[in-house]
């Protein structure tokens, strides 16, 4: 047993360890975030800071449904963001290139 | 079935008929009876009493008007009568209602508060104009009732009632074959069992009408009347009967007032007098239903106070405006409008308190209906959960935050002087909480008294616990909601698994426990560098499982590796900083021995955490640095170093030092090099900072207090190890490079001045660090311009770096390459000097150059810039000629 999963118990603590780290966090109703992860509990209520959000809009178009929707992406930020742990789908460290 | 012959007995009591009219007779249960009831279909009935209600007594869920408050109202001379004549007022006066509308009131005399025709009337309401009926509907008070002629033989004429009660009687009897004998008595128990025929809603809807008929004619509003009368009643009810100043007594004489009111301010806020009225209609309801008679009561006693001091403050602005009127004393308009003003704004004002004060009232009534839901136990009983989840065994972890922050309050209450104290629950301690001291008196100090004595029985019993469970945390709730009975445990499931139980459970990383076999210390990292002086200490140490594997394949550690590593030391700290708290008395010297033995073992680990005792070039990047990369990890060397002694502070040093080049800061500097704001230079420039706030600042006390050897020990590192040109093209590097020439330059300044302090460098030391600088000089001097950030930015930018920046931005980003350059210049020979000059001769020129096309700002700091340099080597800006 090495010593990553020794001291790792719980999945919470793979959250624990993103702490003051920027994380993905990928939400319900086509929604992302990207920020500094500051605060979390066991609901998953997130505390982030610098968050930019990324919304999906799907616009289906008018006329045959064989005409693909466009998918429009809008984004914003915000400096500090409470986040609602039911909407959180998942917490993720940002890929690193 | 007909129902029970209403239209004709409205009819009947409406006053309509005349002698003459053929009226139907009925002569149930009479000597004249004639049997027809009898043969009446009576079928389909058994089931009446379930929808009309049976002969069971009926509840008081509709009164909503009960007849103890007008009863109170009578005229005392009244009073006296009995309450079956009360009844017999009532009951038929039910049928009366629908003709309500058609009354019209007379003029209102003191007399007329107890006359039937006023709409203040508190009688049950016997129109004494229907003057025709009263013969007909008698009273069983005069037992007789004047018959009709087709009557006679009846001894009276029942009300509609009794002929119902005798009905259903007949009903009952009907199968049986008995017929119906002499009316029953039917005396009930309590008067409270039917509605009331005056209702406050009717009381209302006849004083607007009667508003309304005297408000046009009302020319003298101000007339003594009604106030006179309101007084009067108040006075008169207060003095007949002081317990009968409940709800219908008071609510007559708001009405009064209320109309006095109305014609004062011209009716504007007849809207707000309703609602005003409805309210107290809701609260009259409440009590009628038995909720808060206690409230109400004292509720309805404030606002007859509180209407004596309105009519108080009313008085004089009447007075006013009655003599305002008078043609004698015409005051100026103005001052009327005034006086005006002022007197509806203090109704207003009063009717916001009344307003605010029945509300208040509906709310606790709201609330009291929940009084006594629960007992004593089960409020003890859910006490005892809601305690069992606070209780600790270390409130100050438990409730850091909390604890903090009392402190914190403490502190700038100036109270508290008491070092480290603990907020504590109870004296026995054990449940964290907030501030002490703000405790309520009464009832609340008898709740916090009774939740201490429970808290300490409960924190005795979570002892018992667990020592019973050892440090099973969880367990500790066992049982805290009772214990599940009527089951046999040994139903329980087989335990089928054996899983190793792995210690404490997160959030804590302390894995560090969970291994606990000790090895001998590989590491001595200083002597791997440099000949140094500096010597590891600690041979045997507990080595944590990370570091275990972490080195001993010496692989750079992954990111999240290093993550955990921060983690673990984050509660390592936390741990160290606790125990400052829980330091022995001095004159324990077996338990400060211990303590400071725990401490020292702690601090071990710490230091091994950081990975100190890996090998230099053991992989690239060190661990150490692997760990400075994230922010929390240069956040936590300065919270490390607090708890290091200086000679252990400078071992941490040296491994940063030596491994300098390696740092995210250092290597990813050249993101900062880009004009343009991506997140990567953004991380990067946040990263800067905090590195530059963090590990240098942190380190600062350190370095200035450092001789010249471990100085030029460093220097060694950095040149040998490290690669110089890219760390000086870094801010934190260039800083680090400043300080240690500077310093030096310190030193020698020092001994220029004939200073005899400790620790100065020998002249030995001074030559062979002489020696050093030779070669730092021929390493650094050909990229010294690349050092300057404005230059790197301009080599990225094609079409020159004002077309992209503004130059007051790289001025601020070039001033710590001038500071550099000018400590640098400082230690050449003459030699170096020259081609530092020849070097640099151009960044010079190009300042100086550039400086005069700007504004005066601008001018002073590039030329000020400038000269840090050329002050350094005995020149000044002034002397260049453009």
């Amino acid at each position: 047993m090495d010593g990553v999963s020794q001291g790792i118990q719980e999945p919470f603590d793979l959250v624990r360890l993103s702490l003051n780290e920027r994380v993905f966090v990928k939400l319900r109703g086509d929604r992302q975030l990207t920020g500094v992860l500051h605060a979390y509990d066991g609901h998953m209520n997130l505390i982030l800071s610098d968050v930019e959000e990324t919304i999906m809009i799907v616009e289906p178009l008018d006329g045959p449904s064989d005409v693909p929707s466009t998918v429009k992406v809008a984004k914003r930020n915000m400096e500090m963001l409470f986040v609602r742990g039911d909407g959180v789908i998942l917490v993720s460290p940002p890929s690193r290139t | 079935m007909a129902f029970f012959g209403l239209p004709e007995s409205q009819k009947y009591l409406e006053g309509g008929l005349h002698e003459d009219e053929d009226v139907a007779v009925y002569t149930w249960g009479e000597d004249g009876y004639d049997g027809l009831g009898d043969a009446l279909v009576e079928g389909n009935d058994d089931f009446n009493d379930d929808t009309f209600g049976g002969s069971d007594p009926i509840g008081q869920d509709f009164d909503f008007q009960s007849g103890r408050k007008l009863e109170a109202l009578e005229r005392p001379a009244e009073r006296t009568q009995t309450y079956q004549s009360h009844r017999d007022h009532h009951v038929p006066e039910q049928r009366l209602e629908p003709q309500k509308p058609q009354e019209q009131p007379k003029a209102s005399t003191i007399e007329s508060l107890w006359d039937n025709k006023s709409p203040f009337s508190v009688l049950p309401k016997f129109d004494s104009n229907r003057g025709a009926e009263r013969p007909h509907l008698g009273s069983q008070g005069s037992a007789q009732s004047t018959d009709h002629g087709r009557t006679q033989s009846h001894p009276r004429i029942r009300t509609v009632e009794e002929i119902e009660a005798e009905m259903r009687a007949a009903a009952k009897q009907a199968r049986s074959g008995a017929s119906p004998s002499l009316p029953r008595a039917y005396a009930q128990p309590s008067d409270g069992h039917r509605p009331q025929p005056t209702s406050l809603e009717e009381l209302e809807r006849q004083m607007k009408q009667h508003n309304l008929n005297q408000l046009p004619r009302g020319s003298s509003p101000l007339t003594g009347f009604p106030t006179h009368v309101a007084q009067h009643s108040f006075a008169h009810q207060r003095g007949s009967d002081g317990r009968s100043s409940s709800g219908s007594i008071s609510e007559a004489q708001l009405l009064q007032l209320q109309r006095l009111q109305l014609q004062q301010q011209q009716q504007q806020q007849q809207e707000a007098l309703q609602q005003q009225m409805y309210r107290q209609r809701q609260v009259e309801l409440a009590e009628m239903q038995g909720q808060i008679p206690l409230d109400y009561q004292q509720q309805q006693q404030a606002l007859a106070q509180y209407q004596q001091s309105l009519l108080a403050q009313l008085k004089p602005d009447e007075f006013i405006q009655a003599s305002s009127r008078s043609p004698q004393l015409s005051f100026d308009p103005e001052v009327q409008e005034a006086v005006r003003q002022k007197a509806s704004r203090q109704i207003m004002e009063q009717e916001q308190l009344e307003g605010r004060r029945r509300r208040k009232a509906m709310k606790i009534s709201r609330m009291s209906r929940y009084n006594d839901l629960m007992t004593q136990s089960d409020k003890d009983f859910i006490t005892r959960i809601q305690v069992s989840q606070l209780v600790t065994a270390d409130p100050y972890a438990e409730d850091f935050y909390a604890q903090v922050w009392s402190t914190l309050v403490r502190n700038r209450m100036g109270g508290g002087d008491t070092e480290g104290s603990v907020i504590k629950f109870g004296q026995n301690g054990g449940v964290g909480g907030g501030v002490p001291g703000q405790r309520g008196s009464g009832r609340r100090q008898n709740a916090i008294q009774r939740m201490e004595a429970q808290v300490e029985r409960i924190i005795s019993n979570a002892r018992i616990r667990e020592k019973e469970k050892g440090l099973h945390s969880i367990h500790s709730l066992q049982g805290a909601l009772g214990k599940t009975s009527g089951r046999s445990y040994k139903a329980a499931p087989r335990q089928l698994l054996q899983v190793d139980a792995v210690a404490p459970s997160s959030p804590s990383l302390s894995h560090t426990q969970a291994q606990q076999h000790t090895r001998e210390g590989s590491a001595d990292f200083i002597a791997h560098t440099a000949k140094s002086s500096v010597h590891a200490t600690t041979h045997q140490r507990e080595p944590s499982p990370v570091e275990a594997e972490g080195h001993s394949d010496n692989k750079p550690l992954t990111r999240k590796q290093a993550l955990m590593l921060i983690e673990g030391l984050y509660d390592l700290l936390l741990k160290i900083e606790h125990m400052r708290r829980e330091q022995p008395a001095p004159e324990d010297l077996a338990g400060v021995d211990d303590w400071k033995n725990r401490r020292a073992s702690l601090i071990d680990e710490v230091l091994h955490t950081l990975q100190t005792q890996v090998p230099l070039d053991a992989c690239v990047p060190h661990p150490l640095i692997s760990i400075l990369a994230p922010a929390k990890g240069k956040r936590v060397i300065p919270r490390v170093l607090r708890h290091l002694d200086p000679r252990r502070q400078l071992g941490l040093l040296y491994a940063i030092v030596a491994n300098f080049s390696q740092l995210d800061v250092v290597i990813d500097a050249h993101y900062l090099d880009t004009p343009q704001d991506s997140p990567e230079r953004k991380e990067v420039e946040r990263q800067t900072q905090l590195f530059i706030t963090h590990v240098f600042q942190s380190y600062l006390p350190l370095l200035q207090d450092l001789t010249l050897q471990p100085i030029h020990e460093m220097t060694i590192l950095l040149l040998e190890r490290g690669n110089l040109v890219l760390l000086a093209k870094s801010r934190p590097g260039l800083h680090l490079l400043t300080f240690i020439l500077s310093q030096v330059e310190n030193f020698k300044q020092e001994i220029a001045e004939g200073s005899q302090r400790a620790g100065l460098p020998t002249s030995s030391e001074l030559q062979s660090w002489q020696t050093l600088y030779d070669r730092l000089f021929h390493v650094l001097s050909s990229h010294l311009v690349d050092f300057f950030p404005s230059t790197r930015l301009a080599a990225a930018m094609p079409f020159g770096i004002d077309y992209y920046l503004d130059p007051n931005i790289t001025d601020v980003l070039d001033l710590p390459v001038w500071r550099f350059l000018a400590a640098f210049a400082v230690h050449a020979s003459m030699e170096q000097q020259q081609i530092l000059v020849v070097r640099l001769r151009e960044k010079v020129l190009d300042n100086v150059v550039s400086a005069s096309k700007g504004t005066e700002i601008e001018y002073r700091r590039r030329l000020d810039n400038v000269d840090l340099f050329l002050h350094a080597l005995g020149l000044d800006s002034s002397q260049i000629n453009i």
